[in-house]
């Protein structure tokens, strides 16, 4: 039951991209607009530039696919393309995360959530912290306090 | 400032040095790169994290400890966790335990108060339950000790004065917490051979009840070829033990389940309540699965394991393992098992160190076997135990 309807996205920064729609629908927010019939054609994609849009194309499309396929060794094979599909700088991963958000695809903000506590894992505070660029904001006392309460874990 | 101040990830060079949509610039100019995620995205990442990990997150910032102490994080977190409850292995006292996290696939470090057991000479019985694990051991002097903690906390408290411990002396331990009230019930049913009586032995049931923290010992019989071995367990008020007739050289009927009510309602005749283990020569292992009795053996002799669970006075069989997973072994085979809530472990070897290469699994909801071969037991000196790990739960 392939349908070879077409449908245009349009970028935050007014490229268009022209998709199936089975593709497109990975999307569930831009399968509810289609529903609805409120999109018009080309459906603008706030929020999310073309860089970006490509990439989460690209991702929905690689998955359409290989749904498709009735052979189950592609698993394996999709895991892998899925691993190095995440192998971007941590700017380009956030913005997959905020667009699967948006455009509430569920396996690809899975994915990539998996993806950002993986370079979480096994790295001190400091680490962390230096890492994700986020500021310290605990007093000495309050930190002194939550390191008390998770002794278990720092000795 | 942007190009310099993003302190590189080695394997992550940034690609363009421009600033970025909405991103937010902090006070002294630095780029922050997460702190405009919405909370629930943040959620969701954190939520991936095994559980050593979040621990060590809340420390980073106050909006991360904010969301990992929230109330709706917990329950999302944990959600998973009940159904399918962690390995944990013991080796020896004052090394740490090992738990398997089936949800994350990934083994952690769960130090156990090591100050505290080491009061321990010896341990004699491990049991856990939701959220608290419990150990009775003996220090120097033979005085019996009693520890309850939660390992993810590492509260800890010490029971005592708990049942003394002396030479030829079997013991097996049980824990329930209560779901519904903040209090939880350990059992330690004892058999030992009391002085000057040449055959037979004395059965000691004993009941520490965290609402009163008072000891109590319900009963203390003698019995002349019964007495009590490892395995225990408290199912919907009932303690359940297996008792062992060591003299008795046929292998019909040396096994058998007895049962106890804990609420003292019921007449408590022990032998009446009898009931022989599906298959007469094996050595079974009890386990609370939801509050049904579940009895995990081996069938002739290592050719499968089978499952029971007690309906009653009679045992059901539920499950069998699949033909490879228990292949027949020598004469030194040894069969382990534990479970919790929907997830039975089993274990075997060959010999004393010679352990299967994987972990089976049945998931009682399911209805499925697996093997894991992340998840390997050293050999048979190791304790294997189910936890169910909880952060609210204070023992």
């Amino acid at each position: 039951m392939a349908t070879s309807r077409k449908v245009t996205l349009l970028s935050s920064d007014g490229e268009s991209f022209e998709v199936e729609q089975s593709v497109a629908v990975e999307s569930i927010t831009i399968k509810d607009s289609i529903e609805e019939g409120s999109a018009g054609n080309p459906i603008p994609v706030p929020k999310v530039n073309s860089k970006i849009l490509a990439k989460v194309i690209e991702y929905c499309k690689k998955h359409v696919e290989s749904a498709k396929a009735e052979d189950r060794v592609d698993d394996e094979d999709l895991v892998a393309w899925d691993a190095d599909f995440v192998k971007v700088d941590q700017a380009t991963l956030f913005d997959l995360i905020r667009a699967a958000n948006f455009l509430n695809i569920k396996s690809l903000l899975d994915l990539t959530c998996q993806t950002v506590a993986d370079m979480i894992k096994g790295k001190t505070p400091e680490e962390k912290r230096k890492t994700f660029t986020i500021r310290n904001d605990f007093t000495p006392e309050e930190e002194e306090e939550v390191r008390r309460e998770n002794q278990w874990a720092f000795e | 400032m942007e190009g310099e101040t993003l302190p590189a990830d080695q394997d992550v060079p940034r690609d363009d040095n421009k600033p970025r949509e909405c991103e937010c610039n902090a006070e002294d100019g630095s780029l922050v790169s997460m702190d405009w995620f919405p909370d629930d995205l943040l959620e969701q990442i954190l939520a991936c994290l095994p559980f050593a990990d979040l621990v060590r997150a809340g420390v980073v910032c106050t909006r991360w400890r904010r969301i990992i102490n929230s109330e709706t994080f917990r329950k999302k977190l944990l959600h998973g966790v009940s159904h399918r409850p962690w390995f944990v292995l013991h080796g020896f006292l004052g090394q740490p335990a090992c738990a398997y996290d089936p949800v994350h696939n990934v083994w952690c470090e769960l130090k156990l108060p090591r100050f505290e057991f080491s009061l321990y000479s010896s341990i004699l019985g491990f049991a856990s339950s939701t959220g608290l694990i419990c150990v009775y051991g003996k220090s120097e002097g033979g005085i019996g000790q009693l520890c309850v903690c939660n390992p993810l906390t590492r509260i800890c408290r010490h029971i005592a004065p708990a049942p003394s411990v002396e030479s030829q002396l079997f013991a097996t331990l049980a824990i329930s917490v209560s779901r519904t009230t903040p209090s939880y019930r350990v059992s330690l049913v004892t058999s030992k051979i009391p002085p000057g009586i040449q055959v037979g032995y004395e059965l000691s049931i004993h009941l520490y009840d965290s609402e009163t923290r008072m000891w109590k010992t319900c009963m203390t019989e003698y019995m002349r070829i019964w007495r009590c071995c490892n395995e225990s367990a408290i199912c919907d008020g009932v303690l359940y033990f297996l008792i062992i007739s060591p003299s008795t050289a046929s292998r019909e009927n040396r096994y058998g389940l007895v049962m106890y009510d804990l609420s003292g309602r019921c007449s408590n005749d022990l032998l009446a309540s009898f009931v022989p283990v599906p298959r007469p020569h094996g050595y079974g292992r009890l386990m609370n699965m939801k509050e049904k009795l579940v009895l995990v053996m081996d069938i002739d002799r290592y050719n499968g394991v089978g499952i029971w669970v007690l309906n009653g006075r009679e045992w059901r069989e539920i499950a069998r393992s699949p033909d490879d997973y228990f292949p027949g072994l020598g004469s030194n085979a040894w069969l382990r098992s534990c479970g919790l809530n929907d997830l039975i472990y089993i274990w075997s070897g060959d010999g004393h160190d010679h352990p299967s290469p994987y972990i089976a699994t049945f998931d009682m909801n399911q209805k499925q076997w697996s093997r894991n071969n992340l998840a390997t037991v050293p050999s048979q000196d190791y304790k294997g135990f189910c936890f169910e790990p909880q952060l609210d739960i204070v023992p």
